[in-house]
């Protein structure tokens, strides 16, 4: 499994097509290299804590987690409660990804502590240039704890 | 409210009183008729006296004459002693009838005459009884002498009696008159108090029925409204998640087909022709259009539920902030703008704000093919509220289709001329309803449109 082990990106989104999308657009920038995708809220919360079928995964963490909101079995306001309730991932910078600017959604992402949440237009264009942006802010500009 | 109306409504308290003042004279003449029946009492008992004395006197009058001619005949002591407590009593007779007839001077009068007649006949048969007493001889054939008064004194006695009779019949009679009179006021106010309690009684039996009638239909209707207050939260609910997952699973394949599409064009241009540019390019420029639909439907539902936070809006800088945004919007064009006086308004800041916007952009919009483009603001007062206006020299419309104005999704003018959703108007119109304003619009084609709206004022000490 060592290609989950210097993961840059976590991707979690249930819609292949903006999967697709969103990893192009990153790609673009090169920044696509060390992205992992995962399908939905279960799936990442095995994957970052090591448990399931990720068991046994050298533990390493992403240096960003972008997350959808709403997708089947655990939806993206779940795992970020969990991620911004443990002590080792609550430094993950974690941004929604989403749709819906629900005021609702966006209230209850930052009293989780969210880092920033995003619409996603549906223009490919402004798309294009929300995500690549988001990317090279969180993975180039903004400054993390080194451990 | 007409007189008829005013006795219905005030019919039962007018009969009320009808009927309490009835109750009250009938009880007052009662009183009366008792006391006139009382004194009539007293009339009939004071003839009965006087009838009773004169008689007596009479009696009296006899008895010393009988006594006299007993005593001078046959010389007894008994008769003697009649005779003297007959004369003796004779004057307090007379006194007591001259009490009794105070209050009629005609019969003082003749008891006067009476009181003369008696004495006189006593002066006559005084002396002769005392010189029989003396022993001396008196005729005894005295008292048979026809000078005395008795015929006198009979025809007067019997004067006093039948005046006092005829006062009692007079008396009598009038009473029974006043009383006949009485007994139908009497009698007939009962009925009428009666008829009247009765159609009370009638009346607020019929109110309290009505009443109850009314408190039934009053709690039918609160359940009613219960209901529906139920029904359209519900419905509130279901409309929040359908705009919840229309915001949401409609964007994400509309964001595919227009990713897509760009992929295919940046990737694939050289295997595509010209007609195929041409038509990716009506692909995405349709799901560009949807999207904006999407998003503008959303807003509308958004608006229509937000809850509304008023307070004291600064329309003058709020407009300011709204226009300079506006003229960035719209950078390639120059209209000229004129803002008047602008006083505050009471309401939700961000949900005016987008009626600024929504206005001004349509002014900016609708200016694009004139020159110079020239947009106005202002505002008067009006009852209570305050009228503000947005007008502009642009394209108008024809006030023929005026109606389809502030429809959702309904459009005056063809999107290659102007594009738009037509959602804009019908959001500043649910807005402004929700702060119980109106909106209206006066225009004509191609010389310009005037939005009006109302706000509640802003007051000062806000």
């Amino acid at each position: 499994m060592s290609e989950f082990e210097s993961v840059e990106i976590l991707l979690v989104e249930d819609n292949a097509s903006d999967a697709e999308l969103t990893i192009r657009a990153l790609r673009k920038k090169n920044m696509a290299n060390h992205l992992v995708w995962l399908k939905d809220g279960a799936e990442a919360l095995d994957f970052l804590f090591c448990t399931g079928s990720y068991e046994g995964r050298l533990n390493s963490k992403p240096k960003l987690i972008l997350l959808d909101l709403k997708m089947p079995k655990v939806d993206g306001i779940e795992v970020l409660r969990r991620v911004k309730a443990d002590e080792r991932l609550k430094a993950i910078p974690a941004v929604i990804m989403t749709s819906s600017h629900e005021d609702r959604d966006i209230i209850e992402s930052y009293q989780l502590g969210v880092n920033s949440y995003l619409v996603k237009p549906v223009d490919f264009e402004q798309f294009l240039d929300v995500v690549s942006r988001a990317g090279l802010y969180w993975l180039l500009i903004n400054k993390v704890p080194e451990k | 409210m007409t007189f008829l109306q005013l006795l219905s409504k005030h019919s039962v308290v007018i009969a009320f009183w009808i009927a309490l003042v009835t109750l009250s004279v009938i009880t007052t003449l009662s009183y009366t008729a008792h006391n006139r029946a009382y004194d009539n009492w007293r009339w009939v008992e004071h003839t009965q006296q006087v009838s009773l004395e004169i008689e007596e006197l009479v009696s009296l009058y006899l008895s010393a004459r009988v006594s006299w001619r007993n005593f001078l005949s046959a010389g007894n002591a008994v008769d003697l002693h009649a005779y003297e407590s007959a004369v003796k009593a004779i004057p307090l007779k007379i006194e007591s009838l001259w009490v009794l007839t105070t209050d009629h001077p005609q019969q003082q009068n003749k008891i006067k005459t009476l009181s003369t007649l008696l004495h006189d006949d006593i002066a006559v048969i005084a002396p002769t009884m005392s010189l029989k007493a003396s022993g001396q001889h008196v005729d005894p054939a005295a008292p048979f002498a026809p000078n005395l008064n008795w015929q006198e004194i009979k025809r007067v006695a019997d004067i006093v009696q039948n005046e006092e009779k005829e006062l009692l019949t007079r008396r009598s009679s009038e009473l029974g008159e006043s009383t006949a009179r009485l007994v139908l006021i009497i009698v007939t106010g009962n009925i009428a108090s009666l008829g009247i309690l009765t159609a009370i009684f009638y009346f607020l039996k019929r109110e309290v029925h009505q009443r109850r009638i009314a408190q039934k239909a009053l709690a039918q209707s609160e359940r009613h409204f219960r209901l529906l207050a139920e029904s359209e939260k519900a419905a509130n609910t279901e409309l929040e998640s359908f705009s919840y997952s229309v915001s949401h699973d409609l964007r994400a394949p509309l964001r595919a087909i227009d990713g897509y599409s760009r992929i295919l064009q940046e990737d694939y241009a050289a295997s595509l022709d010209d007609e195929g540019k041409r038509l990716l390019g009506v692909i995405r420029k349709n799901s560009k259009r949807m999207g904006s639909l999407i998003d503008d439907l959303l807003e509308f539902s958004r608006l229509g539920r937000k809850q509304i936070t008023a307070t004291k809006v600064d329309m003058a800088a709020l407009v300011k902030e709204v226009i300079e945004d506006i003229q960035l919007d719209f950078k390639e064009r120059a209209v000229q703008t004129c803002v008047h006086e602008l006083p505050p308004a009471h309401g939700d800041r961000a949900l005016i704000r987008q009626v600024w916007i929504n206005l001004l952009t349509n002014a900016f919009k609708f200016t694009s093919h004139v020159s110079p483009a020239y947009v106005e603001l202002g505002s008067r007062e009006g009852n209570g509220m305050n009228i503000y206006y947005v007008k502009d020299n642009g394209a108008g419309f024809d006030m023929r289709y005026y109606d389809k104005l502030f429809g959702i999704f309904h459009r005056l003018h063809r999107d290659d001329e102007f594009p738009g959703t037509g959602v804009g108007l019908a959001i500043v119109e649910r807005v402004i309803l929700r702060h119980n304003g109106r909106v209206w619009a006066e225009a004509k084609e191609n010389e310009g449109a005037t939005f009006f709206f109302e706000l509640p004022q802003g007051s000062k000490d806000e």
